[in-house]
């Protein structure tokens, strides 16, 4: 079996996979040398915060300066899509508005921000190196196959090889934040279903009919009574 | 006189003093706030930087109310003991952090007023429940609180007609309870100070809306919407805000004369004279003004002939337990918001094994319990997998999942829990700083080990998995002062030699100064302590008004 072969039924499998919504079952581990992790030597960012007294009503745009290249942004906006893709009528992370809350995150003057900063922009790097060293291409012109052949090696923590444990890492803050970030949009929110922050006058009305059968069904089964 | 904070005793201590005529100055270090104008009631995570998440900013998230402070205050540091790992939150608002605290108010029981006689730890209070149990009456009108009587030992009954009618218990609660009751257990209705019927100018909770932020329609207790107004309309009450008070004067005759503060416009220092002076600037920052007090003639500070001032320091013992329940997952969704806290928790249910020798820590804890379909915020990734549409359909199944049981446990007093004042380092307004000294005992480890054990139990039984389950108490414990309920400083008690205040929060040495804030506490059950503040600023503003009204101060 050729590597691109291997690769192909492995695709296969995660497209059936993910159709029907299960996880994979398995991830080969890569049999190329991966791209090794570089960790970037960033300047700090040195903007001063929104402060411990912003005017809460009408919050103003963060005041720190966007950081990242339209390159970082491009690519960032690739990975957000194969993370959230669009369902239906429900668009993806970039058509929710992800890349700018990203890009504000990693410009933030804060502590966690700017680890997050450190470890997406040197992920972001190492893609392109590893999409580079495998194809020789740029990861936002490999196509799709190429590009979740290499997010397979890295998408999955609990079987990552070692040799790509960084990348892995990276991935998942990535995933985190790009995951927060649509699910708080409204968009997100309307797919979850969130259904709160609505006044109502009176007695707060409870829980639904259908959500009472339901708690009964699992109490049933689990033998608890209320 | 002078009432020294607006918080829950200074308000609740202006309250009382105004009502019954008296004159008061309040002197209150953080700036103005109107919660009607400046609480962003209905705003969400999109709309905030960084989706609203925590910074050093803003530590409990965009759009919490407090204003400068948190785990920080800028400018004013405070310092630690090699080996402490203290917290110390603070807001620098009217108010104070009654306007964003999470309205738990459950009262103290009759168990916990003498309970050094019954296991030789810490100190008594110098009275029963019973003498409290109408004052808890009279605080929770005025307050307005929901919740009910269930009868349990842990749980006084408030008179008739005093409590709001509590909303009923979400899905996620209901399964909670029906595991812990499985295990013999009790749940209860949580007590909050939100009112569920109109009181005063205030309206009832419209089921919507995070209570931290502030409640610009006056259901969530805060005494900028409540306390504070009833005060000024008496027309007995003058606030002045940015006024940092360092120091209280003592006379010759051993009498209060006044208090010096930095106007923090100015950045001067003023000096104010009264007949009696009312400190309630929470307790650590009350302690710190008696300690910062010291003179050649008082060298240990003011009120401070017993050494206690400072001592004593006590927070709540906090442990968060979570878990994944599959038989929430993928559940029907409808509006859970209701209150925005927790509408039920489970009260401490071990006094009689304590009693028989059962349990390998004195005193009790309760759990809070959480489960519901938040508004989602930067959280809502933090059960992500995998990639694409997996990733999607497991962050939908699993949201409303996920429950939680916070422990609030009751610490005893002990010799490695207590502040005193730095000798080197001061803040911006050249205040010198506490410095705290903190170390947990075995009995709040072994504590939150059988509340890890029994949280344990509880998500097992109901079908889910608690993460961390081998988690070593020390570990699983937060930080002293984590969960925000520091009291103890200036503790009560009926010995001049071992305790600061009498039993009405007037200091044994200096008869025309008062404290009317959590430093008096002889003991800090683990009923979330502010309403008992409130219960005895009220009462001890009244016995003070009276005193006042007979010329006897
Ligand atoms: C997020 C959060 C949640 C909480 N949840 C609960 C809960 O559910 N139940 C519960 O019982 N408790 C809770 N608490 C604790 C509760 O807020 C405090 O117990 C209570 O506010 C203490 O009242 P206080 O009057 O002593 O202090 P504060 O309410 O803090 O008021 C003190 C006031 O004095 C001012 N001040 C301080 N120093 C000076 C000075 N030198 N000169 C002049 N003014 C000064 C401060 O600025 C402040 O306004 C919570 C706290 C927080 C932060
Ligand atoms: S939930 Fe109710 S009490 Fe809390 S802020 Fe909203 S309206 Fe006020």
């Amino acid at each position: 079996m050729t590597h691109l072969t291997r690769r192909e039924s492995f695709r296969r499998a995660a497209i059936l996979a993910g159709a029907s919504g299960l996880p994979f079952g398995c991830a080969p581990a890569s049999e190329s040398v991966p791209a090794a992790w570089q960790p970037l030597e960033l300047k700090p960012v040195t903007a001063t915060g929104y402060g411990t007294d912003p005017n809460l009503i009408h919050p103003a745009p963060a005041p720190w300066i966007l950081t990242l290249t339209e390159k970082q942004r491009n690519l960032a906006g690739v990975l957000a899509d194969i993370l959230i893709p669009a369902e239906g009528d429900i668009p993806s992370a970039t058509g929710a508005g992800v890349i700018d809350v990203l890009d504000e995150w990693v410009s933030a003057p804060y502590p966690l921000q700017q680890e997050h900063r450190a470890v997406l922009l040197s992920g972001l790097d190492w893609c392109e190196r590893e999409a580079d060293n495998r194809f020789g291409s740029t990861f936002a012109t490999l196509t799709e196959m190429q590009q979740l052949e290499i997010v397979d090696d890295i998408a999955f923590p609990e079987r990552t090889a070692a040799a790509f444990a960084q990348p892995a890492a990276f991935f998942d803050v990535l995933r985190r934040l790009v995951a927060g970030m649509f699910y708080s949009s409204p968009e997100g929110a309307a797919e979850l279903g969130y259904l709160g922050n609505v006044p109502i006058s009176g007695d707060w009305p409870g829980p639904t009919a259908e959500a009472m059968a339901h708690l009964n069904e699992q109490l049933n089964k689990l033998g608890l009574e209320l | 006189m002078i009432v020294v904070g607006s918080g829950a005793g200074g308000g609740m201590a202006a309250y009382v003093l105004t009502r019954a005529g008296h004159k008061v100055l309040m002197l209150e270090a953080g700036r103005d706030y109107d919660p009607v104008a400046e609480t962003p009631m209905f705003n969400t995570n999109a709309e905030a930087p960084l989706r609203g998440t925590r910074t050093p900013d803003k530590h409990f998230g965009f759009y919490d109310a407090t204003v400068d402070g948190g785990w920080d205050v800028p400018g004013e540091p405070y310092t630690m003991a090699d080996g402490t790992d203290f917290l110390w939150w603070r807001a620098r608002m009217l108010g104070g952090r009654t306007n964003h605290w999470g309205r738990l108010s459950l009262r103290f029981s009759p168990h916990d007023f003498k309970a050094a006689t019954r296991d030789g730890l810490g100190a008594d209070w110098p009275f029963e429940y019973d003498t409290l149990a109408p004052w808890y009456d009279k605080t929770e009108t005025i307050v307005g609180v929901c919740g009910d009587n269930p009868g349990l030992d842990d749980i006084p009954d408030a008179a008739p007609g005093v409590l709001h009618k509590p909303p009923q218990p979400r899905v996620p609660e209901l399964l909670l309870a029906a595991a812990a009751k499985k295990l013999g257990i009790p749940t209860a209705y949580m007590h909050r100070a939100i009112l569920t019927r109109p009181l005063d100018n205030r309206q009832p909770c419209f089921w919507a809306t995070p209570c931290g932020r502030g409640c610009s329609i006056g259901a969530a207790f805060q005494t900028t919407t409540s306390l504070l107004p009833l005060a000024l309309e008496t027309g007995n009450l003058k606030i002045v805000t940015d006024a940092m008070v360092h120091t209280v004067a003592v006379d010759d005759t051993g009498r209060a004369t006044g208090v010096t503060f930095v106007n923090r416009k100015t950045r001067k220092p003023e000096t104010l004279s009264a007949r009696v002076v009312v400190l309630a600037a929470s307790a650590c920052e009350t302690a710190r003004i008696l300690l910062n007090s010291r003179t050649d003639a008082l060298p240990d500070g003011v009120a401070n002939s017993s050494g206690q001032v400072g001592r004593n320091l006590m927070d709540s013992t906090g442990a968060s337990f979570t878990g994944l329940v599959p038989a929430l997952e993928n559940r029907p969704r409808y509006n859970e918001d209701g209150h925005t806290g927790n509408h039920i928790f489970i009260p401490w249910w071990g006094h009689a094994a304590q009693a028989k020798g059962e349990l390998n820590f004195p005193r009790g804890y309760h759990f809070e319990l959480g489960g519901a379909f938040p508004a989602p915020g930067m959280g809502a990734g933090s059960s992500a997998a995998g990639y694409g549409l997996a990733l999607k359909e497991r962050v939908r199944s699993r949201y409303g999942a996920y429950v939680g049981l916070s422990l609030r446990g009751e610490m005893v007093a002990s010799d490695d829990c207590y502040m005193e004042i730095d000798g080197e380092v001061r803040d911006q307004w050249g205040i010198p700083v506490p410095k705290f000294h903190w170390k947990w005992s075995e009995h709040e480890l072994n504590q939150v080990a059988h509340g890890r054990d029994t949280a344990r139990q509880i998500i097992e039984t109901m079908g889910g998995q608690m993460h961390n389950p081998d988690q070593l108490p020390e570990e699983a414990i937060k930080k002293g002062g984590e969960i925000i309920h520091e009291v103890g400083t200036t503790r009560m008690g009926t010995d001049p030699g071992t305790s600061v205040t009498n039993e009405w929060g007037q200091t044994w040495d200096v008869p025309n100064l008062y404290v009317m804030d959590g430093g008096v506490f002889a003991s800090n059950p683990h009923k979330n302590c502010t309403l008992t503040i409130m219960t005895l600023a009220m009462r001890n503003a009244d016995h003070l008004a009276q005193a006042m009204g007979r010329g006897n101060v």
